[in-house]
């Protein structure tokens, strides 16, 4: 609401400002004689809207509220994946690289573990900006997380809600199951085997593959490369094989 | 420069996980089980925005910032590790409900145990760089 206010308020400026003072002052309008025309036309405009003057600079806030509240809430599938899928051309334009996530594992790993092996003996400095896009993936959930955060829970579908209950899972409330995902539920037998082997085949499996969902999937499959559809075939085979069949063991 | 803008596109990317919920455990799930478009739709206008993209700068020869035409190398012809090297990723995908950005993106929202995921993952490459003279590819 208060966003439609202020956007006609702002539309009556830029197209009928001078209108919107005239309408104005046949009301009750405050004088203004020092302040600016500007601001002028945006608190007689709002009387005009039957916002009180005194509002237009609290306005500003409620736009920014408004924006925050509108990031806020959880973003529809179109809004997200074609931002997603923009990350090809802005990998390719702005650093001339192609977009690809899982090789910071790889860098990281010449970068910290002492070995002689030929795979890890390449110069990783010179795809530091891998490990800085890295940075800036933590520093923006880091943001999501604490200002852009909505209570509400993962907005599930009914038979996915209804599966996780069968398969145990109670606490629907966070992004990952808090019952699973805590330091402190490390000793037990599910969660240790979900990170601890579930890290280790990530590692393994996307440099065997050599890439992961943004490397094959996004980025190999919008240059139709025939890897990456064949290494997306295997995603599946083992996401399905776990989901269905290891997961419900591991879980009983 | 470089490093700046990869700064910047790293943040936008780990808003978006959290904010279209890519790095939820639950949501990975759902994709597994069939039932939600979500995570299909996200990978699907990604990949479409993806490839007219791709296509768009080959056709007009578009040249990156730092001055060369942009040219996409094709991926090593490798199918048997792309299947395996997928499958065994898929397992472990299933199993975190994360692939290697949502990891990074779980552990910026707070759920700082995906530092050990992250820590093991790179013991994986290890694992990998140690054996790879004896897999098939």
């Amino acid at each position: 609401m208060e966003l439609v206010v202020a956007a006609r308020a702002f539309l009556g400026v830029c197209f009928g400002g001078s209108n919107a003072v005239f309408v104005g002052t046949q009301r009750r309008v405050p004088t203004l004689t020092n302040s600016p025309l500007r601001e002028r036309e945006i608190s007689t405009s709002m009387c005009d809207l039957g916002v009180p003057y005194g509002e237009s600079r609290r306005s500003t806030f409620a736009i920014m509220n408004s924006l925050v509240e509108w990031i806020s809430q959880p973003w529809p599938w179109y809004v997200a994946g074609p931002i997603i899928g923009l990350m090809v051309p802005l990998h390719l334009i702005l650093l001339n690289r192609t977009f690809g996530i899982s090789s910071s594992f790889r860098h990281m790993c010449a970068a910290c573990v002492p070995n002689n092996l030929d795979f890890l003996k390449y110069d990783w400095k010179a795809e530091s900006w891998n490990l800085v896009f890295v940075v800036g993936v933590l520093l923006g959930s880091f943001l999501a997380a604490q200002y852009f955060a909505s209570d509400a829970p993962i907005a599930l579908s009914e038979a996915a809600v209804s599966r996780m209950h069968d398969l145990g899972i109670q606490d629907l409330s966070g992004q990952h199951p808090a019952e699973l995902f805590a330091w402190n539920r490390l000793g037990d037998f599910q969660t240790l085997v979900m990170i601890v082997l579930g890290g280790f085949l990530v590692g393994f499996g996307t440099r065997y593959a050599g890439g992961c969902t943004s490397g094959h999937a996004i980025m190999g499959l919008s240059h139709f490369q025939l890897p990456s559809l064949v290494a997306v075939l295997g995603f599946f085979t083992g996401g399905l094989l776990m989901s269905w069949i290891l997961l419900p063991l591991i879980l009983q | 420069m470089k490093n700046v803008i990869a700064l910047i596109l790293g943040t936008a990317f780990g808003l978006i996980l959290v904010k279209a919920e890519v790095l939820s455990w639950f949501r990975i799930q759902e994709m597994f089980a069939f039932q939600s478009f979500h995570m299909y739709g996200i990978i699907g206008s990604a990949v479409a925005v993806g490839a007219l993209s791709v296509f768009l700068i080959r056709t007009f020869k578009v040249k990156s910032l730092e001055g060369n035409v942009i040219e996409l190398a094709d991926k090593a012809p490798r199918y048997k590790s792309a299947y395996l090297g997928g499958t065994l990723f898929g397992l472990g995908w299933a199993m975190t409900g994360a692939c290697p950005g949502p990891m990074y993106a779980l552990i910026g929202s707070g759920t700082t145990v995906m530092i050990l995921a992250v820590v093991m993952g790179i013991l994986g490459v290890l694992a990998y760089a140690a054996l790879r003279d004896k897999l098939p590819h």
